[in-house]
């Protein structure tokens, strides 16, 4: 046996070769593992994890998403499901590139234009079965499935509706007498009647800048009055005396009663207009009630269903929120996370804590839940909220309207609609370029085909 | 092979293999440089060239489809006019204002060095907030601009020019050139303070007086600090998409569109990639055309920059 100090000697003589042999061993090691997690990591042993990525990038919405994330994780053993906070501005970009490189999500929440665009590109699975088991166990607002059914399949789970309002300031308009208007006519007089432009105060904040919120405020109207931008054979049909008639009452409305400013306003400008008490009113979504809680409005506001003209349809613009799925192997998965969040003591708290009088259960499950009703804000508005279940049925959005349905018509060019804010440049010619209806309908049916790239429609 | 031959081959072989030797260590320096710029630069670049010739939604190879279909927009023409309206616009304001800046500053008066500071603060400051500053103290409503200018007489009644067509390029333009017009100053100032005082001095016992000192003294020293001033600062302004973006969003009605704002719609609005890829390549060829043309200047040809 050496002696301790040969032995030191030897192993330092030694040294560099062993701490070769042991840092490739190590390194063997290190790499044989971390092949091993890469190839066999995702399942976890039994676990299947599931990746999705949502736009509630808004602080208290990921903690809700947590929060329920958690409780399924931990309900159910074999699936873990994580959270990617995106946002709208970014998401299309970064799911293209994720689609180019096999990194896409195993699913995604969505909007109809967007999920049509996806599933143009073959980048969808077809989820008619999780949409049906949903629908026969919580009884889905048809309506709202209407949007992702097309091309043979259904492309998006519905979780959630957002359904546009007429919000009005009870303490005045609400005074006026009359109110509430019944139709388009009245509508008009009486947000007329509540502006004083020389005191700086509008009957409504009319919009007529080049983004969504314009070209929703347009869309909702067009519902009023069977005008269209796809005909019923898919072509463009928006120059029609029907449209000439909305955008006629467009310009009427916002010279009227809207702040002239609103041509450059965005969301900041509009939420201050009305939290602030210079419009008195707003056709929209339910999205700024938290922010109201701030102000001494908070009891002054309630709304109404959007008004129509004596001659047309009732009805409103509504987005429904879906999840689309990319990951086909995963589906059932993915199929169980929809059903538990879609299940009675889920779904209608999770929509109240995520955002409370916007997000809208789809289902009468949802709406009957208790866990939804309970929250403050909810049952602080809730005859307001009520007023958007009302509008719920009859609410559409382009492309899904009920001579597109009835033709089960196929239109990718969607999400260019969209995306383009094509329709809000239309109302840009009506208002900024002072147009006639006339020819803005003419001008907008030009912009559409151009932009869209589809033909005008036979009925014209 | 006599003696001094042999020499001769000796020496001119180990100044050869030092020479390879320095090349190589060269080479070997460079390269990671070199890789880095090649992947992320010229590799994204050459790929998104490839995109350029493909369909938005198929991804098929369509030729020179988007190119052809980039020239029959309208909106494209329209947009390089506004491109280069904007910069224009904005290199000759920023130079004019930036120039008498400077030469203000060079002047001694009382509080200078804290005007100098101030001076800074626009440049400091980022876009996203220099706009919304802008667009709140331009608003019809609460902006304090408008309730000075009407207040005063100046105006008969408010008005937000990033709402008009006619007034919303200027009101961009001006905004754009409050920014960055610190930092020609600053770079004008720099300059100033090398000028000897003697040719001030010499040029005013000629009988010069302050434009033909600013021409004859001034002037030339400036001139190749503004040389390429106005090559960085042409690519630079051409290139700006986040400050339109956030004043007017491309609008009123198109009004404030650039080539930077026509890419964004169509990339990212119009979810067609491919289609924002070819317009980036045109506006890639138009600022190389620009910048091979602006290194024909004398300034470049004589050796003086650099």
């Amino acid at each position: 046996m050496p002696h301790r100090a040969e032995r030191k000697t030897e192993h330092s003589d030694s040294r560099p070769a062993t701490d070769r042999r042991r840092f490739l061993a190590s390194s063997a090691a290190i790499g044989a593992a971390g092949l091993a997690g890469c190839m066999f990591g995702s399942g976890g042993g039994d676990t299947t994890q599931l990746t999705f990525w949502h736009q509630e990038s808004v602080e208290h919405r990921v903690s809700v998403f947590d929060e329920f994330i958690n409780r399924f994780n931990d309900e159910h053993e074999d699936i873990e499901v994580q959270q990617q906070a995106q946002s709208w501005d970014e998401v299309f970009g970064k799911l293209t590139s994720a689609l180019e490189s096999d990194s896409e999500p195993d699913f995604m929440f969505s909007l109809p234009a967007f999920t049509m665009t996806f599933q143009a590109r073959d980048a969808l699975v077809d989820v008619s079965d999780i949409v049906e088991d949903i629908n026969s166990e919580h009884d889905t607002y048809d309506n709202t499935i209407t949007p992702y059914k097309y091309d043979g399949g259904t492309w998006g789970i519905p979780m959630w509706d957002m359904v546009f309002l007429h919000h009005h300031r009870s303490d005045t308009l609400g005074q006026l007498g009359g109110w509430p208007p019944a139709n388009w006519e009245e509508w008009l007089t009486l947000l007329e009647e509540g502006t004083d432009a020389g005191n700086d105060t509008y009957g409504i904040c009319l919009p007529a800048n080049k983004n969504l919120w314009t070209t929703e405020n347009l869309y909702t109207l067009m519902i009023n009055r069977d005008s269209y931008v796809y005909g019923p054979d898919g072509k463009i049909m928006f120059d029609t005396p029907e449209t000439v008639k909305v955008l006629d009452f467009y310009k009427n409305l916002f010279n009227a009663a809207s702040p002239e400013a609103a041509t450059n306003w965005g969301w900041a400008e509009w939420e201050r207009s009305l939290l602030q008490g210079q419009a008195h009113s707003t056709n929209g979504f339910s999205s700024w009630i938290r922010g109201l809680q701030d102000t001494d409005f908070d009891q002054s506001f309630e709304a109404i269903k959007q008004p129509g003209p004596t001659d047309g349809n009732p009805g409103s613009i509504h987005y429904v929120n879906n999840l689309m799925v990319f990951n086909e192997e995963k589906k059932e998965s993915i199929g169980t996370w929809a059903k538990w969040m879609h299940s009675q003591d889920v779904y209608g708290e999770w929509l109240a804590n995520l955002e409370p009088t916007l997000y809208l259960p789809l289902t009468k499950t949802g709406e009957n839940s208790e866990g939804y009703w309970n929250h403050d804000l909810i049952s602080k508005y809730e005859p307001m909220v009520k007023t958007q279940f009302e509008a719920l049925p009859e609410s559409s959005i382009y492309g899904f309207r009920e001579i597109h349905v009835e033709n089960d018509l196929y239109l990718p060019s969607l999400g260019t609609l969209e995306g383009s804010h094509v329709l809000a440049e239309i109302v840009q010619e009506l208002i900024v370029n002072d147009k006639s209806p006339e020819e803005t309908a003419s001008w907008g049916q030009n912009r559409l085909q151009n932009v869209l790239e589809v033909e005008g429609s036979d009925q014209l | 092979m006599s003696f001094r031959e042999r020499v001769d081959e000796f020496s001119v072989d180990e100044v050869r293999s030092e020479v390879d030797r320095q090349t190589i260590r060269g080479i070997g320096l460079v390269a990671p440089a070199v890789f880095l710029v090649l992947v992320a630069l010229v590799w994204p670049f050459l790929n998104a060239i490839v995109f350029s010739f493909t369909d938005g939604t198929t991804g098929a190879f369509v030729g020179l489809e988007n190119y052809r279909w980039l020239l029959d927009q309208g909106i494209f023409w329209a947009a390089l006019k506004n491109s280069l309206l904007w910069t224009v616009g904005n290199l000759v304001l920023q130079g004019a204002f930036g120039i008498g800046l400077a030469l203000l500053l060079n002047e001694h008066f009382a509080g200078r060095d804290v005007v100098r500071t101030v001076m800074l603060v626009p440049f400091v400051i980022p876009s996203v907030v220099v706009a919304t500053t802008w667009r709140w103290l331009l608003n019809t409503s609460y902006g304090p601009l408008n309730e000075w200018l009407v207040g005063l007489g100046v105006l008969s009644g408010a008005i937000n020019p990033l709402a008009k067509p006619e007034l919303a390029l200027a009101a961009t333009t001006l905004i754009n050139t409050w920014r960055w017009t610190p930092l020609v100053a600053l770079v004008v100032f720099a300059v100033l303070q090398t000028i000897p005082e003697e040719e001030y001095e010499a040029a005013r016992i000629e009988g010069a007086g302050i434009i033909e000192e600013f021409l004859h003294v001034t002037y030339p020293h400036l001139k190749s600090s503004m040389t390429i001033l106005g090559l960085l600062g042409f690519l630079l302004t051409f290139n700006i998409f986040d400050m339109i973006w956030l004043l007017t969003n491309g609008g009123p009605v198109g009004a404030t569109t650039t080539l930077s704002v026509f890419i964004y719609e169509i990339a990212f609005n119009l979810h067609n990639i491919p289609r924002g890829t070819a317009v980036s390549v045109v506006l890639f060829a138009l600022l190389a055309v620009f910048v091979v043309l602006y290194f024909q200047q004398e300034e470049f040809k004589e050796g003086e920059i650099g």
